[in-house]
């Protein structure tokens, strides 16, 4: 009983207000509209006869002049013009059009000049309101903005008059016209049936304010009473009725609706009243079926096919007569309703099916008539209806939560196909569509998006990645059929603002998007930057066979974060598979794929250069994530220790790598591996705390660590120094003496660490000496400076340490040491001062 | 190689790996503590030179040492206390004495002290003084164990780690005392706070180079090298081990928890328990191949060392 009051209450008062109120409103403004378009169009009428029968008084005078001062020409008929635009040019000084080509020249020469216009007639305006009715009638006329033929001279005053004469009776045909007939001129005549008769507008310039009071609004306020007593009638006999009498009092009230609406759009051809109320009444003729049901109170048809057959006849009776009226408004009024009629219902499989029905009869009609605006409205009405009856109304105790998550994502599935196919139907059907029709793609997925994590918590232990994975599988069908069915907009590369519009490449992206939530979700944390490795790699690859460049970022972007998920799932982790820890497992591919990655883009042209926005800047930054990650492999997987040694020979590959490829970012990552090695051996004194007592001394992990460090200072001095012209090449040259004073310091302090006090002044004189002679040896001048200023620091601490902490024999032995090796170097000096000059050389 | 090889090689390599690594039971941690590691170690190499240059003699660290430990007299064990507390001390300095083997630093005069209280702890203060509490020894169940324990604390004394918290305050008070007098321990206690903020970063790291350079002490001694994992899973399980947190709801989620995780245990003195155990199981099982090693569960009831008494039933084979 309680959804008869419901019903009545929606009927009565209101939807029947609200046709009245759409009405009302839209009679007004639209009686207006006309009535000021027409007191325009008649104004400007009229003083476009007066401004063209001045314009040819004036052009005969014109004439007359040009033919008394014209010389003769043998080739006057076919050059008429020049003269007289020549004189009036400069007898009147007026400016006068300079159109390119020969019929903009004559137009000009013979109609209008500016002297003949007066100052506030505007030329482009007043040629507007001619041409456009104009050409929607194919009418081949001439206006005054278009040429006038060859031969059409002032002569023929008798023809132009006429002419002008029928320009001036020609009737006038409206410029507003829906949209349907507008686009006829697209397609064939045959393609969509045309409107039977199309009676002559009313003669509104004669309505006066009385009549529209009187003849019009008394009308209308007079059919609302009705309605409104109608309402009370049906709210008042529904106590009493049964099933059968209620849905026939419904079928009966409807069809009266309709009735009304046919035969005021008979009587005088269809006016917004007229098609409200046939929308009204399709929507009450729906909702007495849906009612027949769906309702309690007024079910009589048990079985759901049987109800939802119903349903659908009377869907298909809206298709059909909307057919007839091509009125996106009146359609879209009546959906309206049919949506608002499915409120008063409890959530059901019955009502959900039923608006999803009602979906697929409105987009049918919205691509059948082109109407983008009721497709896209209808988009967010279908959603959000749906979306408000499921949080408003209490869930339906016949269905338990899962399957009631379940038939609303299916039906939230179905609804985002048939958009999905819609948008598609139009864009092939015209790949350079409306804006509107473009945004149906984002609209629909976000608007699927949202309704499905909305209804997703209804059921807590169903996992969204559930979700993710139907999302997914969604839009790879989707972007599938996009490239095969539709002209793909994504091919247009050149649209670098272009964000998914509906193209396939869209639908991928966001497929993958969805791909890499399900990864998350499903994968073990370690596993997960292989998932989203392979599926950048994926979108990467296809990105690059076709000039996709969307999914080329969208690649980029997921294998960028597969690079920074290492740092927090794959580093700090135990467990092995077969001997080997699952971080190498993990890391040694993503490396790899790192590098393929740099190869691959580095062949590409640059953003600049490309006309797809080439990616090959990204190149560098995949080489130096490659680089990163091996050395923090090398770090948590040998640990602190032995990373010198391993960062080192890194660095030795690195730096061989980079000269073969002559490759400058290469050498410097060898550079700042070398760096960090080095780092690494200092602040763990070249400690290692392997089981192997070979691989613990500090001895084998420093002296590896250098000689790695020299090999790299031999490798970088055989490179072509790049011209110092900025702050990074001013640092490629002089990356071979960081590699040597680095590997000098590596040395003295491993001398420092493993020779204890006593002895350390001897060991460090001996290096001096050493890295003096490797200097002269090398001709590296920084080697040779290297020993000596080890020398020195051997004196410095000789005197200020040795002397004051050693005992007596090492302090002797210190000094000994250190002035025998000054000795040394001083005669090495003069025995070989001539060799050494030569060396210098 | 062209590009299509490369992709395929690659390809592969992913796919393999992500299969054989979901055959292993990988583990499920994610967090920023490997990040952190890497920061901590940047740390440590940058205050290299500082640490160096205000580095202290052996003399002077043993001074401090000294002055140290007595502050800590009171519940060391005196001449009054009973014979067996006697015992226990002369056991664990016995047993102390038995790690030093390999320790780099020999010019440093080991000194090991027994408190005499309940508590399962020990630690190390700089110049070689180590301090054991008499709950460690009741709650350790081997010789091996408590090896393992005092290794450990070696480490912190052997690798600087005690004395480089003090050095910084030293210097500074050295510095300012010209100009401040008296009043230089105020300098001192300002360069002690602004040193554990700065050190707070690798703090962790010395703890795992303290358990790992620890249990090399008691291996390289012939202690069994699994006896570290298992006292310290004991310890974890008796005094509260870290839970591992649920899994978030989405990545987003994932990685706040991780930098909320990281930016909390930046001042944590010791590193999760479970990290520590894990760390110490992969040590140890680089120890294969025939050598026994020495357990010393009968040892540690006799209060008698290895060197003392050592009885074959307590040798067993490396994992």
């Amino acid at each position: 009983m309680g959804e008869l009051i419901i019903v009545s209450i929606i009927g009565g008062v209101v939807v029947a207000p609200l046709v009245f109120l759409v009405w009302t409103i839209s009679s007004i403004y639209s009686l207006k509209k006309q009535t000021q378009y027409h007191e325009t169009e008649l104004e400007a009428m009229q003083e476009r006869i007066v401004r063209l029968q001045s314009a040819l008084r004036r052009q005969e005078s014109a004439g007359r002049a040009t033919a008394e001062t014209r010389p003769p020409h043998p080739d006057a008929a076919s050059q008429p013009y020049r003269p007289a635009r020549e004189e009036v040019t400069s007898s009147g000084g007026y400016g006068m059009q300079t159109g390119t080509s020969p019929g903009q020249t004559v137009a000009a020469a013979h109609l209008p000049s500016a002297e003949a216009y007066p100052p506030s007639v505007d030329l482009s305006a007043s040629a507007g309101l001619i041409s456009a009715p104009a050409v929607l009638s194919g009418d081949q006329d001439f206006a005054d903005d278009q040429e006038i033929p060859e031969g059409f001279m002032p002569d023929d005053q008798q023809q132009a008059n006429a002419f002008f004469e029928r320009l001036a009776h020609e009737p006038v045909v409206s410029p507003i016209r829906p949209v349907s007939q507008a686009r006829v001129s697209r397609d064939s005549a045959n393609f969509r049936p045309e409107r039977a008769n199309i009676p002559p507008a009313a003669d509104w310039s004669s309505m006066d304010f009385e009549s529209l009071i009187g003849g019009n609004l008394m009308n209308k306020a007079g059919a609302f009473l009705l309605v409104i007593g109608l309402a009370l009638f049906l709210n008042y006999s529904f106590a009493s009725l049964g099933p059968w009498a209620k849905l026939a009092s419904g079928a009966v009230f409807s069809v009266l609706l309709l009735a009304w609406g046919v035969f005021l759009e008979y009587r005088n051809g269809g006016n917004l009243m007229s098609i409200g109320l046939i929308g009204g009444g399709w929507a009450c003729l729906y909702l007495t079926a849906f009612a027949a049901h769906g309702v309690t109170a007024t079910k009589v048809i048990e079985s759901p096919v049987a109800g939802m057959s119903l349903l659908i006849l009377v869907a298909a009776g809206m298709i059909i007569h909307s057919l007839r009226y091509r009125s996106e408004i009146a359609t879209g009024l009546a959906f309206i309703f049919a949506f608002a009629s499915l409120f008063v219902a409890e959530v059901s499989l019955f009502s959900e099916v039923a608006a999803v029905i009602m979906a697929i009869g409105m987009l049918g009609i919205s691509w059948y008539f082109e109407w983008h605006q009721l497709a896209a409205s209808g988009l967010i009405l279908t959603y959000g209806s749906m979306l408000a009856r499921l949080h408003w109304n209490a869930p339906p105790p016949s269905l338990g939560p899962i399957e009631r998550m379940m038939f609303t994502q299916s039906l939230l599935t179905v609804l985002w196909t048939t958009y999905e196919l819609v948008g598609m139907s139009f864009m092939r059907r015209n790949p350079a569509s409306e804006e509107v029709t473009r945004f149906l793609f984002p609209m629909n997925f976000f608007a699927y998006l949202i309704a499905s994590l909305l209804t997703w918590p209804m059921v807590k232990e169903t996992p969204v990645y559930y979700l993710a994975g139907l999302i997914m599988t969604q839009y790879i069908l989707i972007g599938l059929a996009r490239g095969i069915w539709c002209s793909n907009p994504g091919e247009a590369a050149v649209e670098k603002s272009r964000f998914f519009m509906g193209s396939c490449e869209d639908s991928l992206v966001i497929a993958a998007g969805a791909l890499c939530y399900g990864i998350w979700y499903l994968l073990p944390a370690p596993v997960v930057v292989i998932g989203w490795a392979v599926t950048g790699l994926i979108l990467i690859e296809i990105a690059y066979r076709l000039p996709w460049q969307l999914m080329r970022f969208i690649g980029h972007l997921i294998v960028t974060l597969a690079f920074f998920r290492v740092f927090i799932a794959n580093l700090d982790i135990a467990g092995t598979s077969g001997g080997i820890s699952h971080r190498v497992l993990t890391v040694v591919p993503v490396i790899f794929m790192m590098l393929h990655l740099y190869f691959r883009a580095d062949t590409e042209l640059s953003w600049e250069a490309s006309p797809t926005g080439g990616t090959r800047q990204f190149a560098p930054a995949y080489s130096y994530f490659a680089v990163v990650l091996a050395g923090v492999l090398f770090r948590f997987e040998f640990g602190p220790g032995l990373t010198p040694p391993a960062l080192a020979v890194a660095a030795v590959i690195m730096s061989g790598l980079g000269q073969k490829f002559k490759n400058w970012h290469f050498r410097r990552q060898g550079l700042y591996l070398a760096l960090i090695g080095i780092g690494y051996g200092l602040a763990n004194d070249w400690r290692c705390d392997s089981i192997n007592p070979v691989l613990a001394s500090p001895w084998t992990i420093g002296i590896v660590t250098v000689a790695c460090l020299y090999a790299c200072r031999w490798l970088s001095g055989r490179d072509d120094m790049p011209e110092p012209n900025s702050l990074l090449a001013g640092m490629d040259s002089i990356r071979p003496h960081a590699f040597s004073l680095a590997g000098s310091i590596g040395l003295a302090f491993l001398l420092y660490v493993q020779v204890s006090g006593g002895y350390l002044t001897l060991a460090w004189s001996l290096l001096g000496m050493g890295l003096l002679a490797a200097g002269f040896a090398c001709k590296d001048r920084l080697l040779r400076f290297s020993g000596l200023g080890l020398v020195l620091l051997c004196i410095v601490k000789v005197f200020l340490y040795d002397a004051r902490e050693l005992e007596a024999p090492l302090r002797i032995l210190a000094f000994m040491a250190l002035g025998a090796t000054m000795i040394a170097i001083s005669w090495a000096y003069t025995r070989y001062k001539d060799k050494i000059e030569e060396l210098l050389k | 190689m062209k590009p299509v090889y490369s992709l395929i090689v690659v390809m592969l390599m992913l796919i393999v790996g992500g299969i054989i690594v979901m055959q292993g039971d990988p583990e499920e941690k994610v967090g920023l503590t490997g990040v952190m590691e890497l920061v901590g170690d940047a740390q440590r190499t940058a205050l290299k030179p500082a640490m160096m240059a205000t580095r202290v003699s052996p003399a002077e660290e043993m001074e401090l040492g000294n002055r140290l430990a007595g502050y800590m007299s009171f519940g060391s064990v005196s001449s009054s206390d009973s014979e067996e507390l006697k015992a226990i001390e002369l056991y664990v300095k016995r047993l102390g004495r038995s790690l030093l083997g390999s320790i780099s630093r020999k010019e440093i005069n080991y000194e090991f002290h027994l408190i005499d209280s309940g508590m399962v702890n020990a630690f190390a203060l700089p110049g070689g003084q180590i301090f054991v509490f008499k709950g460690l020894v009741d709650f350790v169940e081997s010789e091996a164990e408590l090896a393992s324990i005092l290794g450990h604390e070696i480490t912190h004394v052997d690798a600087r780690h005690c004395i480089e918290s003090f050095q910084a305050e030293m210097a500074a008070e050295k510095i300012a005392g010209s100009v401040l007098g008296n009043d230089r321990w105020l300098a001192g206690m300002a360069m002690r706070y602004a040193s554990r903020i700065i050190q707070g970063g690798y703090r962790q790291f010395q703890e795992f180079e303290a358990d790992a350079r620890g249990l090399k002490f008691a291996v390289d001694a012939g202690y069994d090298p699994s006896a570290a994992e298992m006292v310290m899973q004991r310890l974890g399980m008796a005094y509260g081990g870290e839970s591992k947190p649920e899994k978030a709801s989405d990545p987003v989620a994932e990685l706040k928890i991780a930098v909320k995780s990281a930016a909390g245990s930046y001042f944590r003195s010791h590193p999760p328990t479970v990290d520590r155990v894990e760390r110490l199981r992969r040590q140890a099982s680089q120890h294969t191949g025939k050598k026994k090693f020495y357990v010393g569960k009968e040892n540690l009831k006799q209060r008698l060392t290895r060197s003392q008494k050592e009885i074959p039933e307590e040798f067993k084979a490396a994992r």
